[in-house]
């Protein structure tokens, strides 16, 4: 008898149009547990290394947890991973929304897919019956429609949709998956990936409860949550305004990133802030069974465009990367630019962070409207970004080299234009400035999956003692704040561990301390009380920690080095503007903490591979084999 | 005696319409309009000379570790932010990731 999780993985082969059920061991759970640590075990065992990530080799994944689909608040969430378009490595991205929950329930823990399929497909998995039917009606097709489409012909209203748009389609490098329309596995190309298979979605559905340990200890979390979320006002900021209350916080503070991460600062903010954005507000889009309902849904009343609010309403990121990163401040199109990116299906970072570098060219002189068939790339006419988006999203004349990411559109136009692309391991930063956050500034050197905002909790939480004795830290082991530089790495090893365990639980950052408003002590019981696994907080950083080393080894295997660690250019240039006018990242100080990181890890501070006794301590010293091949 | 004389005056001093009482704009963001008095965003407070921001804070019941960003005069300060007569406090909610 299994608490929490079904004891079943499907394995599926589009090229031979073949399934199997894999039955791992109780043993497989209790270590690895779900999300990243599913997917870095099954990629390191079945995929070969050296693939072409857009191939029939590659493996694409997704993996829920021993947790998803239980009745509690902030964990719905589910990791899709494959070795990674972007980055040439371990590729992974995280969604909320409900398709995690539904694939539980439909008798699965996670779905892993091999091969190409003759032509367009999608899966439906339903109550343990799996089904690989003909797509052809749905290729081409927005993704909203996508599931409202299968709803029909599957006439199941109750399926949960995973689908590509027509950037997935059109293989855009930085392709997204969206369920619900508004939940995105965003970041990494995975839709892509989808397109390269000819998979266009997988609709779940079940009738299969996740069966429960103990379950008033699941309720008792539940019912704390419902009574305390309005109250707090961590969560209370979510409920009412969602992500795009960080845009006034960031501009005050001096790190919103402007005209592509020049500036910290950006004189239109007010026009694109969370109070001008709340007005838009229509409705609000939980996820699974969680009460802090942080996304929303927008309206406008425009005479140029209209927005279709299925497709939600923009986060902060989103704000922030077609906003002010692209010096505009005309709210509706940025609205817009969010419906026309969640409907073709194509990450709004990358895509803005794309642009932001082509502008900055463009600028500069680098490229002409020549080049940019026509289109003034200053967006001195905000709503000529929504005709440069349509062009990604299609692969069509400019947007062809956009769809290719800012690196590889840098080594393209030469002339030292790497120096303006905003990335690491050639994938576009997020909207966080790392010359603003050390801590956020290592975590994106180091990130398995390339810079992630959401692997690291930020500096800002280990900086004042009233936070650290109110969000969990002190827990942790931080009993002082912490402000130098040099004393940051203690933060990032401990602060990505969680929020690697975080990622294997599919639990919301937004949900659980230190950036949420559940402890650890609630975390612990919820764990036990769905899975009956006699764990706490020590075991718990263990999994996450032995998620990292099997994804961190994947990217050794694939030839990574220290030399792969680095940060952009950019990050070594002083912020122009802004209450962080003149900030830059040390290098010295960088390269001392990047050293002393790879210590704290267990891995050898010259070549960053983790020591054989780091993976016999966490169980996976199996590997070895594999890399040693 | 000279102590009932010391609390006399001290007594005084508390009292409001004796002492000359400083002023203090405070403009808040988003969430924090829930402040007590800053439902507009904003509020001028008037207040014991000797003040700092953690009285401010104290006095629109705002909760420990609520506030991210104090911008005194439009400079980042702390809790213990000694306030002054016509002083501009902006407080923001704390924020950091998504």
């Amino acid at each position: 008898m299994s608490y929490g999780y079904n004891g079943k993985i499907l394995k599926i082969n589009l090229t031979e149009k073949k399934y199997e059920i894999s039955t791992p061991s109780d043993l497989f759970y209790r270590r690895y547990m779900g999300g990243r640590a599913f997917a870095a075990y099954y990629l390191l065992k079945e995929l070969e290394p050296g693939v072409d990530p857009l191939s029939p080799d590659n493996i694409l994944i997704f993996a829920a947890s021993v947790l998803t689909g239980a009745p509690a608040p902030g964990i719905p969430r589910f990791t899709v991973a494959a070795k990674s378009p972007m980055t040439g490595g371990f590729g992974e991205s995280e969604a909320g929304g409900s398709w995690g929950p539904q694939l539980k329930r439909s008798g699965f823990d996670a779905v892993i897919i091999k091969g190409k399929a003759a032509s367009p497909v999608y899966l439906y998995i339903n109550d343990g019956e799996v089904k690989i039917k003909d797509a052809g009606h749905l290729w081409g097709q927005p993704v909203a429609m996508v599931e409202t489409l299968l709803k029909e012909e599957l006439n199941n209203p109750k399926i949960k949709v995973v689908t590509i748009g027509i950037g997935g389609e059109k293989q855009v490098r930085y392709a997204c998956i969206l369920n619900e329309a508004s939940s995105a596995n965003g970041r990494n190309g995975f839709g892509a990936v989808m397109g390269s298979k000819n998979l266009k979605a997988i609709a779940v559905s079940g009738t299969k409860s996740v069966n429960l340990f103990d379950k008033e200890a699941v309720k008792d979390v539940s019912k704390w949550v419902a009574s305390i979320y309005r109250d707090n006002p961590i969560s209370a900021t979510l409920n009412e305004y969602g992500t795009p209350a960080a845009i006034a916080v960031l501009q005050a503070s001096g790190m919103l990133p402007t005209d592509n991460f020049s500036s910290g600062a950006f004189s239109g903010y007010d026009k694109i802030d969370g109070d001008t954005l709340k007005k838009k507000y229509v409705g609000k889009k939980p996820c699974y069974a969680c009460p802090i309902a942080c996304k929303k849904q927008a309206e406008i009343d425009d005479e140029r465009f209209s927005v279709d609010s299925v497709y939600g309403s923009p986060e902060y990121e989103t704000i922030a990367s077609f906003g002010s990163n692209l010096g505009i401040s005309d709210l509706n199109v940025i609205i817009k630019a969010n419906e026309l990116s969640n409907k073709y299906g194509i990450d709004t970072i990358s895509t803005g962070v794309t642009i932001a570098f082509a502008r900055e060219c463009f600028i500069n002189g680098l490229l002409s409207k020549e080049d940019t068939d026509g289109i003034d790339f200053t967006f001195a006419e905000p709503i000529d970004l929504l005709k440069v988006i349509e062009k990604v999203a299609h692969r069509d004349g400019f947007g062809n080299l956009l769809a290719e990411g800012c690196l590889r559109l840098a080594r393209k136009l030469g002339n030292n234009s790497e120096d303006l692309a905003v990335q690491c391991k050639g994938l576009e930063l997020p909207m966080h400035d790392p010359r603003a956050k050390f801590i956020v500034a290592l975590g994106y050197a180091v990130a398995v999956a390339g810079p992630d905002h959401m692997s690291i909790p930020h500096d800002v939480f280990y900086e004042t003692q009233e936070r650290i004795n109110n969000n969990g830290l002190d827990s942790l082991s931080f009993y002082e704040p912490i402000t130098d530089p040099a004393k940051k790495v203690k933060a990032a090893v401990y602060g990505q561990t969680l929020w690697s365990l975080y990622n294997v639980l599919g639990v919301c950052d937004f949900a659980y301390q230190p950036r949420g408003i559940i402890s650890f002590d609630k975390l612990v019981n919820l764990v036990k009380g769905i899975t009956g696994f006699n764990t706490n907080m020590f075991d718990l950083m263990e999994v996450g920690r032995r998620a990292i080393n099997l994804a961190r080894m994947f990217n050794v295997r694939e030839g990574f080095t220290t030399k792969d660690d680095k940060l952009p250019a950019m990050a070594y240039k002083p912020i122009k503007e802004g209450r962080l006018k003149g900030a830059k990242i040390d290098k010295k100080q960088f390269a001392e903490s990047l050293k002393e990181y790879y210590q704290l890890m267990g891995w050898n501070p010259e070549t960053g591979v983790p020591y054989t006794s780091t993976l016999k301590a966490l169980d996976i010293e199996w590997v070895l084999e594999l890399i040693n091949k | 005696m000279k102590e009932p004389k010391k609390q006399q005056n001290i007594k005084k001093l508390r009292n409001k319409d004796d002492c000359q009482m400083i002023t203090v704009s405070v403009k808040v963001a988003a969430y924090l309009r829930r402040l007590k008095g800053c439902s507009d965003g904003k509020t001028e407070l008037d207040l014991f000379p000797g003040s700092r921001v953690k009285d401010v804070l104290k006095d629109l019941s705002a909760l420990p570790g609520e506030i991210g960003l104090i911008i005194l005069n439009g400079r980042a300060a702390d809790l213990q932010g000694l306030l002054n007569d016509g002083d501009n406090l902006e407080l923001y909610q704390i924020f950091g990731g998504g």
